[in-house]
């Protein structure tokens, strides 16, 4: 897709598909950039680069939003959720960026973040929009001047970083947070002010950004792009007051993000703070700023539980019911701020409970309580399913089982400032450290909880279910037929039952499972009573116990052409079996075959048949095929997963408007 | 921040059956046949992908790098960024960012190249800290020797079939994980997340099982191409994108087949 920018839209007139027009400023505007509350102290003139820096990072990050990923693409490999994205943007400074190294670093600093393809065509301005129009300056001056500029979301790590700095070391600190949204504004500003009242020191700055485009129309949510855009914000802040360094406060469980289940497959876990975005964003803000210009992340080795920790031990705890952390933003309640089921309320609530700091937060903070409530089926269930077991094995591990698993972690490795072996050990600390505190916590609540878990009056599929549930009565993954002990007999060797929520098929003693379907209920019916004829009604019937009538069971059972056909086919088979075994002398393979004939005939005789095809009604015919297809269907699912069952049920079940299954020799069924 | 995206299995006849299979207690070789069924067609036509070929073609580089008197210049040599006497993890870093330069701005990546990148990585960590002492303790020359000594036919045969088996791993959990966690709980297909862990397990014994079917491949491919091209500078990505693409049949084959 490719997206025209302020006067580059100018150049792609009328309606284009696949050119999207965005406008920061003038006649269309669509995209909405504001820096407010900057102190009048810190109006001067600015780096036109820098002007330049926040609009194309506005421009990424709206196109970011409207550029749909695609979903369920598992059987493209993603060739959907990576995209590739054009844009054409004018410039006040083009020399600077469409020199190589600015538009390298660029590409490389986006293209890892949101694993998507870029391209940018950079052109000069001819009427570029004033500064001013961005800029709203507010009335506060700070008497300090600032010594560092941090990104302030209002989460809980961000939020122990402005207690480490503005409260426990009382620096004068710029804090970028962004502008919150309705309900949210007030427990942010109410965070705000209990940070302010807290500092002691210089008064922080609270510095609001926000770039949207007007009338929403958002198609992905997933925003990996985000950082960039508070990042770059928060260096034109930082340059406006004469500093060179930025920083976030990410624990390093997150900032690494190594993937918590095997389908998070590159950027699926975002790249926000990962050592590797952060070294990139120091090579590029560098050559835009023309300075050595610094980007950290100063909880890179902290957990999100040594952050809470941290946060109580300042003696701030009660700040930590006012942040915020979960991305469902826009199902926000003022009384019930998390929902509980994102991956970030998930991580966020275990490091509050393995801190020991949930008497500083209600668990009732939560739509999904944490431990005791039922997860649905789907993500909510898969996400917290996949964070409590990648923790688990990860306290289990040693640090080579630990590289075994996550290769991903090597990613890192290269751009964090510690010598390659002390990165990699530092790393493995980090994740066994998290997955112990993780375990801990899950520990303590279920002693806690013990007894409603041995009692099971706690909803089955809640979280300390699903950890501590004792009940064995679990189908291994294997295919293997289940051990018997000496005085045991021994298990049936042909076997076809219903069990748990599918069918268990054993066949010479080799074990399949399937689906639950009518077909296998058919199958089950006649391989109960071979020889037996179930006319397709009565299978229909035995198959849907509850109903009371169905439209052709009064319908006699009659042949078809098909049936008909393949009785005969068979008969002349055997005519010439019979033959050839007279011809051989091998009387035994006569009298089989001979046997075989009579009970076709006599089948043939019994159904009256005497060469003529009876009509059927449409209705007899409708559910002779439905029984029948579910048959076939079934019969080709068995032979997919065991062939030799398979082919025997196919070659032994005649499918007509009555069916029978009449093997040659009959396996020792148990059902 | 630090968001994760999880993703459900189409809803498709064929991943239903998947689907449907996994809730019924199927064994892991049993899914793990009808994941390659539904999966087939999208997993074949990554396989020329140059995640996947750059992933492998950078094993072959390491062990021929190996058998040069000067190990780190024989990597650099090969494209590998990597200190003088390198240790175990940077070589892993390097094998990783190798694979990285193969696809500026993200060109030609897709989830099967990542899993490979990965697959690469912790495969050579398994492979060298079973040989050598572990993953920090060995010296420069213990991690030089251990990849000459995988350069032999036989032990590349094992290095094939480890990468093959663990990609392939991976490539099944990447489906099996969008659904599995759905059947945990009482009365489920997996009474608790132990026992789904034990069935996690079952699918990579099965992973590793069939890929036997590469070991003797590899590790003849690897011995004729050496002696083939030993004049013209080794085996190159060309070479290794056919050899991965073989492969990758060979291993689709035989989880198709494997459990009738």
């Amino acid at each position: 897709m490719l997206f025209a920018c302020n006067e580059a839209a100018s150049s792609h007139p009328g309606t284009v598909a696949g050119v999207a027009k965005l406008r920061t400023a003038g006649h269309g505007k669509n995209v909405r950039v504001e820096l407010n509350d900057i102190g009048r102290q810190f109006h001067q003139d600015i780096a036109p680069a820098l002007i330049d820096l926040v609009e194309i990072a506005a421009f990424v990050y709206v196109a970011d939003q409207m550029n749909r990923r695609g979903a369920d693409d598992v059987e493209t490999m993603g060739a959907n959720w990576r995209r590739r994205m054009r844009f054409e943007i004018p410039v006040r400074v083009p020399t600077l960026w469409n020199s190589a190294p600015v538009g390298d670093a660029l590409m490389e600093l986006l293209s890892f973040l949101s694993e998507d393809e870029y391209e940018f065509t950079f052109s000069q301005y001819k009427n570029p929009p004033a500064l001013d129009s961005y800029l709203s300056f507010g009335k506060l001056v700070q008497p300090t001047p600032p010594e560092s500029v941090l990104l302030f979301s209002g989460g809980l790590d961000s939020l122990g970083g402005v207690v480490e700095e503005v409260v426990r070391d009382k620096r004068a600190a710029l804090l970028v947070t962004h502008a919150s949204a309705g309900t949210m504004r007030e427990r942010h500003h109410t965070l705000t002010s209990m940070i302010t009242n807290a500092s002691g020191g210089p008064r922080p700055h609270f510095i609001t950004v926000r770039a949207s485009k007007q009338h929403r129309t958002e198609k992905e949510y997933t925003q990996r792009a985000r950082s960039f855009l508070y990042a770059s914000f928060a260096v034109a802040v930082a340059r406006m007051a004469d500093l060179n360094a930025i920083r976030f406060y990410e624990n390093g469980v997150v900032s690494l993000n190594l993937p918590m289940s095997p389908q998070v497959v590159g950027s699926r876990a975002t790249r926000t703070t990962h050592p590797r975005v952060l070294a990139c964003m120091r090579k590029f803000f560098s050559l835009v700023t023309n300075t050595q210009f610094d980007v950290e992340n100063r909880f890179l080795w902290k957990t999100k539980a040594d952050v809470v920790a941290d946060i109580v031990k300042a003696g701030h705890g009660a700040m930590i019911d006012y942040s915020i952390s979960c991305t469902h933003t826009r199902k926000y309640r003022r009384d019930q701020p998390h929902c509980g089921v994102c991956s970030q309320c998930i991580d966020r609530r275990f490091a509050v409970l393995a801190a020991g700091a949930g008497q500083f937060e209600p668990e009732d903070r939560y739509r999904h309580k944490l431990l005791t409530d039922p997860r649905d089926e789907g993500e909510s269930r898969i996400m917290l399913a996949s964070y409590l077991e990648t923790a688990q094995q990860v306290a289990a591990m040693d640090v080579t089982a630990f590289y075994n698993r996550y290769g991903e972690a090597v990613r890192a490795l290269p751009h964090i400032d510690l010598p390659v072996d002390d990165a990699a050990k530092r790393i493995f600390e980090l994740y066994k450290r998290h997955g112990e505190q993780i375990v801990g916590a899950i520990e303590t609540a279920g002693k806690t909880h013990m007894s409603q878990i041995v009692k099971r009056t706690l909803p089955e599929s809640c979280t300390l279910r699903l950890v501590h549930d004792p009940n064995p009565n679990t189908i291994v993954g294997v295919s293997a037929p289940p051990a018997s002990g000496p005085t045991e007999p021994p298990p049936p060797t042909h076997q076809l039952v219903q069990e748990g929520q599918g069918w268990l098929l054993r066949f010479d003693g080799i074990d399949r499972r399937f689906a639950l379907s009518v077909g296998m209920l058919y199958l089950r019916e006649m391989l109960a009573f071979p020889s037996k004829r179930f006319t397709v009604a009565q299978l229909y019937a035995m198959a849907r116990p509850h109903l009371k009538d169905i439209p052709s069971a009064r319908a006699e059972a009659k042949f078809d052409a098909k049936e008909a056909r393949a009785l005969w086919v068979r008969i002349n088979e055997l005519n010439d079996d019979i033959a050839a075994a007279e011809k051989e002398g091998n009387t035994t393979a006569k009298q089989v075959a001979e046997n075989e004939k009579t009970k076709l005939l006599a089948y043939l005789r019994e159904a009256n048949f005497a060469g003529r095809m009876k009509i059927e009604s449409t209705d007899q015919k409708r559910l002779r095929d439905r029984v029948r297809n579910r048959v076939n269907d079934t019969i080709e699912i068995i032979r997919k997963y065991h062939s030799t069952a398979g082919d025997h049920i196919d070659g032994a079940i005649l499918r007509g408007s009555v069916m029978t299954y009449e093997p040659a020799d009959v396996p020792p069924w148990d059902f | 921040m630090g968001h994760t995206r999880l993703g459900y299995l189409p809803r498709s006849r064929k991943w239903r059956e998947v689907i449907g299979l996994i809730a019924a207690g199927a064994g892991a070789d049993q899914i793990a046949n009808a994941i390659i069924c539904a999966a087939e067609t999208g997993l074949m036509a990554s396989a020329h992908h140059p995640g996947l070929v750059e992933a492998f073609w950078s094993l072959t580089q390491l062990t021929q790098a190996a058998r040069e008197t000067d190990f780190a210049a024989g990597l650099r040599a090969r494209g590998f960024n990597v200190p003088d006497n390198p240790s175990l993890p940077a070589i892993l870093s390097a094998v990783s960012q190798n694979v990285d330069r193969a696809m500026p701005n993200n060109k030609g990546r897709t989830d099967l190249g990542e899993m490979a990148q990965t697959a690469a990585v912790e495969v050579t960590n398994q492979l060298v800290t079973q040989r050598a002492s572990s993953l920090f303790g060995a010296t420069a020359q213990d991690v030089q020797r251990v990849f000459r000594d995988l350069g032999t036919e036989k032990n590349f045969g094992d290095l094939g079939k480890q990468f093959f088996g663990q990609l392939t791993n991976k490539v099944l959990q990447f489906y099996a994980s969008r659904e599995c966690a759905n059947h945990v709980g009482q009365g489920q297909r997996f009474a608790n997340l132990a026992a789904k862990a034990a069935f996690d397990q079952a699918m990579n014994t099965h992973c590793r099982q069939a890929s036997v079917i590469v070991q003797k491949f590899a590790g003849d491919w690897q011995s004729k191409q050496n002696w083939k091209n030993k004049d013209t500078g080794g085996i190159t990505r060309k070479h290794a994108e056919g050899f991965a693409h073989q492969a990758m049949k060979k291993m689709v084959a035989e989880l198709n087949e494997g459990n009738k």
